[in-house]
């Protein structure tokens, strides 16, 4: 199990759901992958990469293979790759490391610039899956039907989560506008995220991205930076680092 | 400059069994025999771990940022092997059982840490021993 790695330039992308009906990733990600090759970043995706809890075989496969095409090219031209298992690819664990294409770890303790970094899905925080994992898999698993049936189901979850987040945030009025750089300023802890994050930044570590909550974000707290990677479902949004500093950014498809 | 060896004083205890320490330079943290409880994390600057052994002192490790120390007498319960003095101002998480339990709930890929850390000292232990036993003599040498 190797946890430590060293990396100038990285982009970290989470829950692309690969497979799932929801999912509208794979040609965004195929463009953004062409991108990441110019600029010679290495890559990581930051758990649920690839969605076997609510897809098909076919369908994944279907998704998954231009996607791992890219990423072979990537990796040809010398581009690392790393993958953090989430909790929709669990399964996959053993799979996606005989592929031998990236690195799998449960989690990256990553080393840029001056910066310690910890690199993590997240999903170990969710109150729901911590309380009750066994139910947290059926509910996952009967929301497959809803989603093959409406996809559209996604985005009614998704608005709720936003909707959720922002009544925290009013609740504890802890963080004010984003700047430039997608950073928000806080003082009280108002989430599960925010208090794992916070735990772990005590440890050493000046940043924290975990990805599973599909809601990205960059916060300053006060024992350093939590940032949230997102999700490609509907998304583009992606981390940055280089030489330690963060970015949080969205990726927009050059126009036609 | 002050001469190394004096202690660092410990700040209070949260609730969760956890504190902070804020080491000068030269500063001890723990000393080889003395009973401890406390395991460490360094937040930031440096730890130098060495041993007395009979010609002097021997440096063993000079950790940094995210590394820890002190493990052994917390799961142990026995005196400290080794002394770790700061190598200019050093802050430091410290963490009593309680606090380790505590962490161990709510941060747990710690322990995913600190067992990937021990196997490797395992590891390098075990080497260390095949290194020393003498080679076996082949029949009729």
């Amino acid at each position: 199990m190797n946890i430590e790695a060293a990396e100038e330039h990285l982009v970290i992308v989470s829950d692309l759901h690969l497979g799932n009906p929801a999912s509208s990733a794979r040609t965004r990600l195929v463009a953004f992958l062409d991108h990441i090759r110019d600029t010679g970043a290495s890559v990581c995706i930051n758990g649920d990469g690839f969605d076997i809890l609510q897809t098909s075989f076919s369908r994944l496969a279907a998704d998954a293979i231009p996607v791992i095409n890219r990423l072979k090219t990537l990796r040809a031209d010398g581009c690392k790759i790393y993958y953090i298992v989430g909790n929709h690819d669990i399964v996959l664990e053993h799979f996606l490391e005989e592929w031998s294409l990236c690195r799998l770890s449960p989690f990256l303790n990553l080393r840029s610039g001056d910066r310690r970094i910890r690199i993590e899905h997240g999903h170990l925080y969710d109150p729901f899956f911590a309380r009750s994992p066994t139910l947290y898999g059926i509910a996952t698993h009967l929301a497959r039907y809803a989603l093959f049936a409406v996809p559209d189901t996604y985005e009614l979850w998704a608005s709720a989560q936003r909707r959720l987040q922002e009544a925290r945030r009013r609740r504890v009025g802890r963080a004010g506008p984003a700047d430039d750089t997608g950073h928000r300023r806080s003082l009280l802890l108002g989430s599960p995220y925010h208090e794992a994050a916070s735990m772990i930044l005590r440890r050493g570590f000046d940043a924290v991205v975990f990805g599973h909550t599909h809601l990205a974000e960059m916060v300053t707290l006060p024992e350093g930076v939590y940032a949230n990677s997102g999700n490609w479902l509907s998304g583009a949004s992606y981390v940055e680092i280089t030489n330690g500093e963060l970015v949080l950014r969205t990726w927009e498809s050059p126009a036609v | 400059m002050k001469p190394p060896g004096g202690r660092a004083k410990q700040a209070g205890r949260r609730a969760t069994g956890e504190a902070e320490l804020v080491a000068a330079d030269g500063d001890d943290i723990v000393r080889e025999g003395d009973i401890g409880h406390d395991m460490f994390i360094v937040q930031s600057g440096q730890v130098r771990i060495s041993k007395r052994k009979a010609h002097g002192e021997v440096l063993l490790a000079t950790l940094g940022k995210g590394d820890f120390f002190g493990e052994m007498s917390l799961l142990e319960s026995l005196p400290r092997e080794a002394t770790a003095r700061a190598v200019g101002e050093t802050r430091l998480l410290v963490l009593s059982r309680g606090g380790l339990l505590f962490r161990l709930r709510r941060d747990p890929t710690f322990a995913l840490e600190m067992l990937n850390h021990l196997s490797s000292r395992l590891r390098a232990a075990q080497a260390r021993l095949i290194a020393l036993e003498p080679d076996e003599q082949e029949p009729g040498a």
